[in-house]
């Protein structure tokens, strides 16, 4: 086990390497400038090119691929190459607000998604089922920007119950919890439609092995079956999909974020990328790398934990 | 463009302020008649329409002025005006019905830098004109009044004394001298500020600190349009103490104006609040002012209507009515930016001056201005005369919305058939919306066009590359003086680099109207460039459209002129009535 | 782990009960109704265009918003005048080709890959698995970005988006179940029988992961046209002026006031488009496991 943990941190590492050093290279590869978002529209092509002089922007790609990470080594991630702010305080700012989202509606999620997945799989066709089944199909079935939308207008403007956008918890914590409901309602009914569905399927897979059967013939009752054998083996593909689905909410919260005006990463990164400001962009994936290898580490290590037959060799 | 509902009434206060304007204007023996029939139009929103002019908004106040009896504060130049050439008639400010408080103000892009002598976008110059002041400020009629500067010498357009303000300390307690202002017009002159005035103050042959109080510049070539360049907030005044001393102008701010920066959190706000050593007593009226980044309109607009902000910017047009058939925001919109189709001269098809002027007769302007534009827009008159000036007054347009004469142009260009890109961007769903509107009429000219839409900085690149055959996009006059045509047809110009279209008629045509000072001279040169541009069109203007905030009511004070001259500034006088 | 499960699973191979197809099976009610929301827009989708309804494209400014039935617009028009009912029509028609066709290939290349790593273990499944996480860790929104300002957006440039996109998500479940299937018992018989690899993963291995793999494409069909309206609001989908579902719907959010019915009819069809695919996958998922109709309780 210990051997396996450390050759998948290796490859954790190897990973954040690699998807770096492509998003450096994909960055100066992709149209737009930097230095025009620095000086404007109006700037002049002379301006520019002394612009991105400055930024280094004209040395050879890999004398900046060098520096670059000559600074990281330093835990120097340089500063903003279009406002000049250091990318670290950045990142600092920014990412506790998104993993409140992501966390708080997980947690949601897996509080409603589970246990209705479970009543729906057990009540297979029943009232229950049907129900619950009909709100997972409805919660999939709209562009979260179109039902977002609809929640802000409903209940910021005009019921005025909630923020219509983030208010920081510096100045009012009440408001500021407040103002997280709309977001996290919206993540969280996409992810707990999404956890309904996945938990329904692979429970009424796992129920109809023949092993369950087996258990059922040897007169073991509904809920030890359940407790013992169903659960966690319908599980296991659930585990993995809601990680994966986690992971990808960093860096993956774009909509959400712009709808209810949120000053997360995601935001962070459509702002960088539409400036072309590379250091926050390459910074900003550098810790969104990490932390998604890190969550997909954790989801395997569950996994393994979970089917003792595929732990590693 | 007056609304009726607020002149009627007001009529006798009216024709009273129009009687005190006249007095002035001769009392400044200047030759402000240009003004006058903006006059007739600016009416009710004076001073003396009291505090409850909340109707501040709807009514033009091209000519805004006077120090009527009893209001407002002290208007910064008055004493002396009549030193002053060309000088603008200051307007009036109400005063505050209560100062204090804090405005919450939603803001459209969130600045991706604060120095104040490069434009980065409209929302940030409204941070930058509070906290930061320059020589001179433009009036409602884009005349110069003092500002940082008392007062103003000019022999000719090459030689400019400015006489400074005695007493400004700035924001770090540090006295305001004229080494200041040396040291910020060196500082836009040199190329690696990336200043946005760069071509203007490069022009600068010496510049002069007589004295603490006074500054001579000397210009290479004559320009007419110096003072209204030095009024920008892109000629900013920074603190050159403050500079060299290592401060970053890009993420902190520090200047001597009516507010004070205090914090920034990118991407959420920007926080300032007011300088009780302002200079110009009894202003700011506001404590301070909370600017709020809402990138999204829809999460903007939600924002305000919801009570999250007071004020917001940048208002789609679809959504004036939405806001004013509510009762509880007013939206303060005037005609302020040219939408237009820029040419690609340098390449086939459009090398050819007739299938430009095709473009220009296919392209139905009124089919943009209501459906783009919500009818917050009107097709042009004047082409690139700037609206509401006596340029532009009696003027007509050389071509107009016609498909037969387009199809008979297309025909007589000899065009072959091959598809053009028109390039726009998805970043502003405007220019998007205009570039459908404008492939679809040209497909009926019989004109293939194919849409490129890409993100703004990939559309700015490809603008600055001429990677296009036609592009969407939008002009102004950043300075009211119609000079600004330089920018748009001057050799080595921005948007001469751009559109690639040289003349040399319209560079002599622009190097005169630089050199001379005298109105009437300048009206038939820029009259005559005009007709020229409008034929050779290596820019199609398509319709002059409004621009527009909008406030809760309680929001009083708040002016937008025309054009835009000036607006930020009346942010120092706005106040809250709650 | 003393309770393992897997101790007491002692089966045959699942793949050699090919149960009676009775009809009561496929008339479940969930395919059923998955049948009767996406046939419907399948057949107006592929046959409508070829109505000549009349050109989606062609702008009449003067025209624009008009509402419900007015000037012979059924269904009103939008922002630029263009018939809101014709333009449903072709962008449904341009929905079904970005989903089907991106999930067609996304599939495969995930499948292919999920398999042959959860099969073959050992350096291939490293390589594969270590290439999905790149994917998964890459944000999407990124990789649409490069993808699109690169080689410029356009339909066939959108599926391979999208495509891409969802690739990983294949390979990573299809593994995941592959790595259990691999291991029961008549995997193993197979291989003692002398079956090739090839024909293993086939005949064997591929049958036991359709519950996962048609889980998985009952989510995608539905998600990649919800995956397409996004990227619409952000800017990156099919340029305009070509209509999709996604790009009318998005636009429409800023004309929510003006026109709601704007926002209303592209968003009824998207809805009922991914609620009627997720439906019929369902459907089709019960009728075709043996497993679980045996277990009706």
């Amino acid at each position: 086990m210990l051997r396996f943990i450390i050759r998948r941190l290796i490859i954790t590492v190897i990973l954040a390497f690699v998807v770096v050093t492509l998003v450096f290279l994909l960055l100066r590869l992709i149209p737009g400038d930097p230095a025009m978002t620095a000086l404007g529209e109006n700037a002049s092509t002379e301006q520019l090119e002394i612009a991105r002089q400055r930024m280094g922007l004209n040395d050879n790609i890999v004398v900046q691929y060098y520096n670059w990470w000559v600074r990281i080594i330093r835990m120097d991630f340089g500063e903003s190459l279009v406002d000049g702010r250091p990318v670290v305080d950045e990142l600092v700012r920014r990412l506790p607000r998104t993993f409140e989202l992501i966390i708080v509606a997980a947690i949601v999620a897996l509080f409603v998604g589970l246990p209705a997945g479970l009543i729906a799989a057990t009540q297979r066709n029943k009232m229950g089922d049907s129900f619950i089944t009909g709100f997972a199909l409805l919660g999939l079935s709209m562009p979260l920007f179109v039902t977002g939308s609809l929640f802000v207008l409903l209940f910021g403007v005009i019921l005025k119950w909630l923020p219509t956008g983030y208010a920081d918890p510096g100045d009012n914590m009440g408001k500021h919890l407040l103002s997280l409901v709309m977001p996290v309602g919206a993540l969280a009914i996409l992810l707990s439609a999404n956890l309904i569905r996945q938990t329904r399927a692979n429970m009424l897979d796992v129920l109809g092995q023949d092993y369950v059967r087996t258990a059922r013939s040897k007169g073991l009752g509904q809920a030890a079956v359940l407790k013992r054998h169903v659960l966690k083996n319908g599980l296991i593909p659930v585990t993995a999909s809601f990680g994966i689905q986690l992971a990808g909410l960093l860096g993956g919260t774009v909509v959400t974020e712009a709808i209810f005006n949120w000053p997360g990463i995601s935001s962070l990164l459509i702002t960088a990328i539409g400036r072309r400001d590379y250091t926050t962009i390459q910074g900003l994936i550098l810790v969104i790398a990490l932390m998604v290898l890190t969550i997909n580490f954790i989801t395997e290590l569950v996994y393994a934990y979970l089917n003792p037959r595929i732990r590693y060799k | 463009m007056l609304k009726p509902n607020s002149s009627s009434r007001k009529l006798p206060i009216v024709t009273a302020l129009l009687l005190l304007v006249t007095l002035i204007m001769a009392a400044c023996g200047d030759a402000t008649q240009t003004t006058a029939p903006a006059a007739t139009t600016a009416a009710a929103t004076t001073a003396a329409a009291t505090a409850a002019a909340t109707t501040a908004a709807a009514v033009t106040t091209a000519a805004g002025v006077t120090t009527a009896a009893g209001a407002a504060t002290a208007a910064p130049g008055a004493a002396n005006s009549a030193a002053n050439p060309g000088m603008g008639v200051e307007p009036t400010v109400a005063p505050a019905g209560k100062t204090g408080g804090t405005l919450k103000y939603g803001l459209s892009s969130d600045p991706s830098g604060l120095d104040p002598q490069i434009h980065t976008g409209a929302a940030p110059a409204i941070i930058k004109t509070l906290v930061y002041d320059t020589l001179l400020r433009l009036a409602p009629d884009g005349k110069p009044l003092p500002w940082l500067a008392t007062g103003w010498e000019t022999t000719d357009p090459k030689n400019f004394t400015f006489k400074l303000r005695s007493g400004v300390k700035w924001h770090d307690g540090t006295d305001f001298t004229a080494e200041d202002v040396k040291f910020s017009f060196e500082r836009i002159a040199k190329k690696e500020t990336g200043a946005t005035r760069l071509p203007d103050f490069a022009n600068i042959e010496t510049i002069t600190v007589v004295d603490p109080t006074t500054v001579k510049i000397v210009l290479k070539q004559a320009d007419s349009s110096f003072l209204a360049v030095v009024a920008d907030v892109t000629s900013s005044i920074v603190s050159k103490k403050y500079v060299e001393g290592g401060g970053n102008l890009k993420n902190n701010m520090l200047g001597t104006g009516a507010f004070i920066f205090n914090s920034r959190e990118s991407g959420v706000k920007i926080d300032i609040k007011k300088n009780p050593n302002f200079w110009l007593k009894g202003q700011p009226y506001l404590d301070a002012i909370s600017f709020i980044m809402y990138p999204d309109d829809r999460a903007r607009l939600s924002a305000l209507q919801s009570g999250a902000v007071d004020f917001a910017d940048y208002i789609p047009w679809r959504s004036y009515d939405e806001l004013a058939n509510n009762g509880t925001f007013t939206v303060y919109s005037k005609p302020a930016t040219t939408s237009a189709i820029f040419v690609n001269t340098t390449k086939a098809p459009f090398d050819n001056v007739k299938l430009r002027q095709a473009v220009a007769a296919a392209v139905d302007p009124a089919a943009i201005a209501k459906a783009v534009f919500f009818g917050k827009a009107v097709p042009l008159t004047a082409g690139f005369l700037i609206p509401n000036t006596a340029y532009a007054e009696g003027q007509t347009m050389p071509y107009k919305f016609d498909v037969a004469k387009a199809k008979a142009l297309v025909a007589e260009s000899g065009y072959n058939g091959q598809e053009v890109e028109l390039v726009t961007t998805s970043t502003y769903d405007f220019l998007q919306q205009t570039a459908e509107i404008v492939q679809s009429q040209l497909t009926a000219i019989g004109i293939k066009v194919k849409i490129t839409s890409v993100d703004f900085t990939v559309f700015g690149q490809k603008f600055n590359k001429q990677e296009f055959n036609l592009l969407t996009s939008s002009f102004s006059a950043a300075i009211p003086d119609p000079n600004y045509m330089n920018q748009l047809f001057g050799k080595g110009s921005l948007y001469q680099n751009r559109t690639g279209y040289t003349d040399p008629k319209i560079e002599d045509l622009l190097a005169k109207g630089r050199a001379t000072a005298v109105e009437s001279e300048r009206l038939s040169i820029y009259r005559e460039l005009n007709i020229l541009a409008l034929t050779q069109l290596p820019i199609i203007p398509l319709v002059l459209r409004e621009e527009g905030e909008a406030g809760a009511k309680y929001v009083k004070n708040y002016v937008r002129f025309t054009l835009g001259v000036d607006t930020n500034r009346t942010l120092m006088t706005t106040w809250l009535d709650k | 782990m003393p309770t393992s499960t897997l101790e007491l699973d002692t089966s045959s191979p699942v793949t050699a009960a090919p149960e009676k197809k009775s009809l009561r099976r496929w008339l479940n009610g969930r395919l059923v109704l998955g049948l009767l929301l996406v046939v419907p827009l399948l057949l107006l989708g592929f046959i409508g265009p070829l109505l000549n309804l009349g050109d989606p494209i062609k702008t009449d400014p003067l025209n624009s918003l008009l509402g419900f039935g007015q000037n012979g617009h059924l269904l009103g028009t939008d922002q630029n005048g263009r018939d809101i009912m014709i333009r449903i029509v072709v962008g449904l028609r341009t929905s079904l080709i970005v989903t089907l066709i991106s999930v067609a290939i996304g599939g495969t290349i995930g499948t292919t890959a999920g398999l042959l790593a959860g099969f073959y273990r050992g350096w291939l499944e490293q390589v594969i698995m270590r290439v999905v996480d790149l994917f998964l860790v890459f944000p999407t929104i990124l990789v649409a970005i490069a993808v699109i300002s690169f080689i410029g957006s356009s339909l066939p440039n959108l599926i391979l988006v999208i495509s891409l996109l969802i690739a990983p998500v294949f390979a990573r479940i299809i593994h995941a179940s592959t790595l259990v299937e691999a291991q029961r018992d008549f995997i193993e018989a197979a291989r003692a029988v002398g079956d090739r690899n090839q024909r293993i993963i086939i005949k064997h291995l591929l049958p036991n992961v359709t519950t996962p793999l048609f889980i998985e494409l009952a989510l995608m069909l539905g998600q990649v046209v919800l995956v397409e309206a996004s990227l619409s609001f952000l800017g990156l989908g099919v340029p305009p002026p070509e209509p999709t579902l996604g790009n009318m719907v998005s636009t429409a959010r800023g004309y929510m006031f003006n026109a709601p019915l704007m926002l209303v009819w592209p968003s009824i069809v998207l809805a009922t488009l991914v609620m009627g695919f997720n439906l019929t996958v369902d459907g089709l998922r019960d009728a075709l496991d043996p497993r679980v109709t045996s277990s009706k309780k």
